[in-house]
């Protein structure tokens, strides 16, 4: 279940999956059908004017009165591990987890068996980046928060079957658009090239 | 006679009439028993023919004459002395007696007087207003001054001859005195004057035209513009005063030429206000050029003004045309060229994404802020930059690559959990920032933050 910023209106979605808007004043309820019975996650874009459904394919629908429901996000089936053989699991891919950022323009996805954390543009949909776990040891992102200045604080398991045992917490200061990207990545080139012959000799 | 007529001894009777004119035909003949002879065929007699002819009273001295020729021509037949027809005839009656009288008074005479003769007849036959005809018809006697028909020598005795002959009469005494011809038919029937007075025609038409212009302009009180007007009138009377000169008389002679002095003097005037004219007429004609010149120049400074105006605007069309165009290829040049910018950025991009796959995350930063400038200055407003995820990638697997190498641990953010569940972390732009996790428990969960504390503090230490 979902309840907009102005708590005007309310989603939900069945057990089945089928998902459904409540309107908070009038009792009104307008069910989404484009989704089919594979909804796993609801979550109210900030202007409560959309809303973002995540389904058991690892996409990510949007959803307005006037539009209907369309994709926003394809699934990136590719990199998963296939954890979901566990007793219990959903299934692989399976939106687990959205996070949207305060200024609207960035959403984050928790899929299931994924081991990073993936970074879109709410606007189109178009992939950003991700978020990997602080070392090559099998880690996966358990919940995300975008802070008040978007800084991305992100919990980490160790394992899908311990999500709900974070081990670590991270926070990313992710460039919040191509200028700061540029001069990040000017610090860090800068950075890089000056470690990187005596830090990095053998990379291979 | 003529002295006894110029010293007065004369008196002048009245005309006869024509009962007195009959008794001057027969009774002096009645007295010397003289008879005028009978036409017998048409049984006219020859004081009735006389008489009849004889039809005027100024007829007297010509017809006196006549009588005298018939009595040196009477006959005598039986016991009576005739005045014959015949002798009448062969005088050619009354016409042919003045014509024979005359000629013979003036065949007495030399050349000299001959000579007089034209001038003589000039001065004693006037135009008569009824009209000019020709052989004297339309001219009318006059009478002259005695004195000064007879101002030479040669004229005085043309005079006398005439005068006897009863061609001329003298009237008046003294002063006064005047000479005439005896009667209108001399003009005629003298066949010299006839013909002479015909030569001199024109004479007589100028004269009397002068003369009565003359009279005019003297009744007038001699105003100038009663004078002859320049042209033909003038011309003709300066020409008979010319040639015959004192035959017009001093106060005719003065008015021609007063005539002439004020036509010339108008002439004068005339010919001044012309040069004056004529001179204001250059002026004019040269103000006028000069006008025409400064208009024409005008225009032509006008003409080139607007030829100017024509070009420069031209000029500027094909500057603005040129504008236009450099604005265009401009425009054209910017669009290739931001789509050129777009193009290797996005070329970039995907080398990007190749580099990091082969684990070149130097190359993949480098790339990947190639790309970020190649399109940053060309990027319109929202519109998606295809090397931003490019960067974001690349920064990450460089913190990814200086964590998992030791070299450094800004990978990392330290942060810290307050007391009241705030989250505090410190990065190196916008230094300690704080989280409020409470606002955010619904999807981290406090007691899963303070779980993570642990690996937080592990972390940061």
């Amino acid at each position: 279940m979902a309840i907009d910023s102005s708590a005007e209106k309310i989603a939900y979605a069945h057990t089945d999956g089928d998902v459904a808007v409540v309107t908070v004043a009038s009792g009104a309820t307008h069910k989404i059908a484009e989704i089919g019975k594979a909804t796993t996650q609801l979550e109210w874009i900030r202007d409560g004017t959309r809303l973002l459904i995540g389904d058991k394919d690892g996409r990510v629908h949007v959803w307005d009165q006037a539009g209907g429901a369309r994709v926003l996000i394809a699934s990136p089936l590719a990199g998963s591990f296939r954890a979901n053989a566990w007793p219990g699991q959903p299934p692989q891919g399976a939106v687990l987890h959205l996070a949207l950022s305060h200024d609207g323009r960035r959403v984050a996805v928790i899929r299931q068996d994924m081991a990073a954390l993936d970074i879109y543009d709410l606007a189109d949909g178009h992939y950003l980046t991700e978020l990997t776990p602080p070392w090559s040891t099998l880690k996966i992102p358990a919940q995300a928060a975008f802070a008040d200045d978007d800084a991305i604080v992100t919990e980490w398991a160790v394992h899908p079957l311990a999500r709900d045992k974070p081990r670590f917490v991270t926070v990313h200061q992710l460039p919040r658009n191509l200028e700061e990207a540029l001069t990040d990545a000017i610090a860090r080139l800068a950075a890089l090239n000056a470690v990187r012959p005596a830090e990095m000799p053998s990379e291979k | 006679m003529l002295a006894l007529k110029t010293g007065g001894a004369a008196y002048d009777l009245a005309p006869p009439g024509p009962a007195e004119l009959a008794e001057i035909v027969r009774q002096p003949a009645a007295a010397a028993e003289l008879v005028f002879e009978t036409d017998p065929a048409s049984g006219d007699r020859l004081d009735d023919r006389l008489l009849r002819e004889a039809d005027r009273p100024d007829m007297l001295p010509l017809l006196q004459l006549a009588l005298n020729r018939l009595f040196e021509g009477r006959v005598v037949v039986g016991a009576e002395t005739r005045l014959t027809i015949t002798a009448y005839d062969d005088l050619g009656g009354l016409a042919g007696v003045i014509d024979r009288e005359a000629e013979r008074a003036v065949d007495a005479l030399g050349e000299a007087e001959r000579a007089a003769l034209p001038r003589l007849l000039r001065r004693l036959v006037a135009v008569a207003h009824e009209g000019m005809g020709a052989g004297g018809a339309g001219l009318t006697i006059r009478t002259a001054p005695l004195g000064a028909a007879t101002a030479d020598e040669a004229s005085r005795r043309l005079v006398a001859s005439l005068v006897e002959a009863r061609i001329l009469l003298i009237s008046g005494e003294g002063a006064d005195a005047g000479v005439h011809l005896a009667h209108q038919r001399v003009l005629t029937d003298w066949v010299r004057a006839r013909e002479q007075i015909g030569a001199d025609a024109e004479f007589y038409r100028i004269r009397d035209e002068v003369e009565e212009q003359r009279r005019r302009w003297q009744a007038a009180g001699r105003r100038t513009e009663l004078l002859l007007p320049r042209g033909l009138p003038l011309a003709e009377a300066e020409a008979i005063s010319t040639r015959f000169g004192d035959e017009l008389g001093n106060e005719t002679r003065a008015f021609v030429i007063a005539s002439g002095r004020r036509a010339r003097r108008r002439q004068r005037l005339t010919a001044i206000a012309a040069v004056v004219f004529a001179l204001v007429g250059v002026a004019a004609t040269a103000a006028g050029i000069l006008a025409w010149n400064q208009r024409q120049y005008a225009l032509a400074q006008q003409q080139q003004a607007e030829s100017e105006r024509a070009r420069a605007e031209e000029q500027q069309k094909r500057a603005e045309a040129e504008g236009k165009r450099a604005t265009d290829n401009e425009q054209r040049a910017n669009v290739a060229l931001r789509a050129t910018k777009l193009e290797v950025a996005q070329t970039l991009a995907a080398q990007v994404q190749l580099a990091l796959r082969q684990s070149d995350v130097g190359r993949a930063l480098t790339l990947a802020v190639q790309a970020g400038n190649a399109e940053r200055d060309v990027l319109g407003p929202g519109e998606k930059a295809a090397s931003e995820p490019a960067l974001l990638g690349a920064l990450a697997a460089v913190r990814e690559v200086l964590h998992v190498k030791g070299a450094a641990q800004n990978w990392w953010l330290p942060y810290q959990f307050l007391d009241d569940g705030t989250l505090v972390y410190a990065d190196g732009r916008s230094g300690l920032t704080a989280v409020d996790l409470e606002h955010e428990s619904k999807r981290i969960g406090a007691d899963r933050l303070g779980g993570g504390r642990a690996g937080g503090d592990r972390l940061v230490g």
